[in-house]
């Protein structure tokens, strides 16, 4: 759950006709983004609802930092407004089309900024983003072998002697 | 490393292996077998803790080990559907994406416990002993089984083998597909069979949801006649290509999709196979919820029995996507019959084997009333024969015409005959069709979407573009697959280099252009001027700019992505308030 501080008026401005969020980062900078572009997010969407109920405005804390956040709403701006099937819950699961073009300049960061983003849309409940960051670390171990997808995510060998040699683990042809 | 745990470590061994720091002897020989095997046991404990120690520094240090259990499946997944196994060759299997659950613990973990990761299951691309782990793996999952029985001699006994009663009753969706190749006598009979097999499983799969049978080879399959007369109560998709279906004996009351080859074989077929009217009219009946159809082949002339065969109209309540193609009078008049919802929006698709003088009998059909065409589709046929003239008694269609618009009526269409020629060599039809005149009443003061297909280079342009659709404003997308049509529509958008812009008000809701075809990253036009589309483009939303009336989304196709054209254009649109370039992927056909 994040923690949630109260703010007074003054830090969110345009309350109103144009209604704003206070968002926090984990490095503590304070970001001011219209709650428009949040909606995607069903984390930020549940928090106004929440607000709704109390009829408070609050700071919303989240544990990641200033600059994967500017990433986030840099997303969630792009596709203001748009329909994106894979946010909408009823829509049957999208098969196998290929990345946005956008999304794919989007993500074009290191691995680990790619993992920060996808941890963040996983928080935030924003499934398309979520989508678009699997899909993209699905093509960069596309067609490799173990060894080379282990080095592409950076993480060792670390079944027993016994897990190695399961009949599974062998039969590759 | 540090001191203090090698020192640890070191100690630790010693009281488990007391020559463990002595000079290595020259041989092993004098060891006992005993020793040998109390070595082993501890080679083997130091390997799993080994193992584990680099689990938990794994833990520490690879962020995607870190990753929730459900992202991690979101990638395995998107992964496991971009590469599925193959079969390289009669002996070599690919096995895809099964190597991803080998590079660690956790992965495999989160592989092993989605049972839905395995339930995608290739027979025949796959090595026997990973379609009996996949079963095992998928639970009880339903299944999505592909079934290639292009090579029935050698992969016959496999399917066979897997494909029983217990295992169709949890087939959820089924694609048959046969490639095409030329069978001796033996593999013949062993396809028919295999084919057979399949057949008289289907009323097993009581799950089954959606079935897919495609063939290449040159004759028409005939189904078994009891196929879909029990059981199957789940399918709500089906798809047929070039496989016979017995009209008279079909029976899926929750059917929704339907899709079906029913172009009669060169041999004279079985009876029922090639329907009559009163057959296909019970056959839907049968299927009330019926959401989209789609028929090809309907061209044996039935005007004789109309009369006597339908007397009732068709209801089709949920339909919503109507399309005929390679249909005679009869059957359209048959599709007249039709019973659909109102406002239901319904696309047509009517491809004709005969020319008529003009359109005029299918459009005035809309003109009179409300409904109005929302999106339209011109789209030549390719390779097909071009002919000498519209006269001569073999011509050949070669323009399709699909029509998408609102219907209230209850009545979906008794025009006599409905044809669009274009033959793309000739002038003649050419010019009937782009005769706004043979467009009859027809009103395009409601057209959004407008998709264009190939043509030659005589059949498009600019004054065309005014003639045909000047009074279209409501235009919002334009579609060109052609790189003919591409060129005189970017030349009818935009502004002569004088800057004279009296002529270019065409579409003035315009918000997106697709080209399918950029002309000058086509290699077969090499006389094309190097940066027509790009100066063209750039006038063009700088003169829509100055209006008011800016283009938001210019599409191309994600093979020219890399050009570096492609960017300048980008970093030129953006200056003149293009929202963002859309990729090709990202089309959805309004159709």
């Amino acid at each position: 759950m994040p923690t949630i501080v109260s703010v007074d008026d003054s830090t969110v401005p345009g309350e109103g006709s144009s209604r704003l969020l206070l968002l926090v980062s984990s490095d503590n900078k304070h970001i001011v983004v219209e709650e428009d572009i949040m909606s995607r997010s069903r984390f930020i969407s549940k928090q106004v609802e929440g607000f709704e109920a109390t009829s408070q405005r609050h700071a919303i804390l989240l544990p990641f930092s200033s600059f994967v956040l500017n990433k986030v709403i840099e997303y969630c701006s792009h596709y203001r407004g748009y329909y994106l099937l894979e946010d909408d819950p009823d829509a049957a699961p999208p098969g196998r089309s290929p990345v946005r073009e956008w999304d794919q300049e989007f993500l074009d960061v290191d691995r680990n900024m790619l993992l920060r983003i996808i941890k963040a849309a996983h928080y935030l409940e924003i499934k398309s983003l979520v989508g678009s960051c699997a899909r993209a670390i699905a093509d960069m171990i596309r067609g490799k072998t173990t060894e080379e997808m282990r080095e592409i995510l950076g993480v060792e060998n670390d079944f027993t002697p016994e897990e190695e040699h399961s009949p599974s683990s062998k039969c590759t042809g | 490393m540090s001191k203090d745990s090698r020192l640890f470590w070191i100690n630790k061994a010693q009281a488990r292996i007391p020559s463990l720091l002595q000079p290595a002897p020259a041989s092993l020989c004098h060891t006992s077998d005993a020793t040998r095997r109390a070595l082993e046991d501890e080679v083997e404990a130091i390997g799993i803790i080994y193992s584990l120690a680099k689990r938990r520094r794994n833990i520490a240090n690879a962020p995607i080990y870190a990753l929730p259990a459900e992202v991690l499946g979101h990638i395995i997944s998107f992964a496991a559907a971009a590469e599925p196994p193959t079969r390289e060759c009669r002996r070599f299997y690919k096995l895809g994406w099964i190597p991803l659950t080998h590079v660690c613990q956790r992965w495999r973990q989160v592989a092993l416990s989605s049972p839905n990761l395995w339930a995608n299951i290739h027979l025949a691309e796959m090595h026997p002993f990973w379609i009996f782990e996949m079963l095992r793996r998928s639970m009880q999952t339903p299944l999505d089984l592909s079934v290639d029985i292009s090579n029935p001699t050698d992969e016959g006994h496999i399917i066979r083998g897997f494909l029983l009663p217990p295992v169709m009753a949890r087939v959820r969706t089924m694609d048959v597909d046969q490639g095409y190749s030329r069978y001796s006598r033996s593999e013949e009979a062993d396809r028919l069979y295999l084919l057979h097999h399949i057949c008289s499983l289907i009323p097993h799969a009581t799950q089954l949801r959606s079935l897919r049978m495609v063939q290449d080879v040159q004759d028409q399959e005939y189904l078994p006649r009891n196929i879909f007369s029990s059981g199957t109560p789940n399918l709500r998709t089906l798809t047929l290509r070039d496989y016979a279906l017995d009209w008279a004996d079909i029976c899926l009351p929750n059917l929704m999709n339907l899709k079906v080859d029913i172009e009669p074989g060169p041999q004279v077929e079985p009876a029922g196979y090639y329907p009559t009217p009163i057959q296909l009219s019970d056959a839907l009946r049968r299927m009330p919820l019926l959401e989209r159809l789609d028929l090809y082949g309907l061209f044996k002339d039935i005007v004789d029995d109309l009369d006597h065969d339908i007397s009732d109209p068709i209801e089709l309540p949920r339909l919503t996507m109507l399309k005929l193609t390679n249909i005679s009078s009869g059957w359209i008049e048959f599709a007249g019959s039709f019973l659909i919802p109102t406002r239901a929006r319904v696309a047509i698709e009517f491809c004709c084997s005969r020319p008529t003088p003009s359109l005029s009998p299918i459009f005035t059909k809309y003109a009179g009333d409300t409904r109005r065409p929302r999106a339209m589709r011109l789209d030549p046929l390719q390779n097909t024969p071009y002919t000498v003239d519209s006269d001569s008694s073999d011509y050949r269609p070669s323009c399709r015409l699909t029509v998408a618009m609102e219907s209230d009526s209850a009545t979906l269409l008794s025009a006599p005959s409905l044809s669009l020629t274009v033959d793309n060599r000739r002038s003649k039809p050419v010019a009937r069709l782009m005769e706004p005149s043979s467009w009859g009443g027809l009103c395009l003061s409601e057209l959004e979407h407008l998709v264009v297909g190939e043509s030659e280079s005589d059949v498009w342009t600019k004054a065309r573009w005014f003639a045909l659709f000047g009074r279209a404003r409501s235009v919002a997308s334009v579609v060109t697959h052609g790189k003919w049509a591409a060129l005189s529509l970017i030349k009818a958008l935009t502004p002569d280099m004088d800057g004279d812009e009296a002529d270019v008000v065409l579409f003035p809701k315009l918000l997106r252009l697709q080209l399918a075809v950029v002309p000058e990253l086509d290699d077969r036009l090499p006389w094309t001027p190097g940066q027509f589309t790009h100066d063209a483009l750039v006038r063009c939303a700088q003169a829509r700019l100055r209006r008011g009336v800016p283009l938001k989304h210019v599409c191309i196709p994600r093979q020219y992505e890399q050009e570096k054209w492609v960017n300048r254009l980008r970093r030129s649109v953006r200056k003149v308030g293009f929202h963002h370039a859309v990729s090709w992927d990202t089309f959805v056909s309004v159709i």
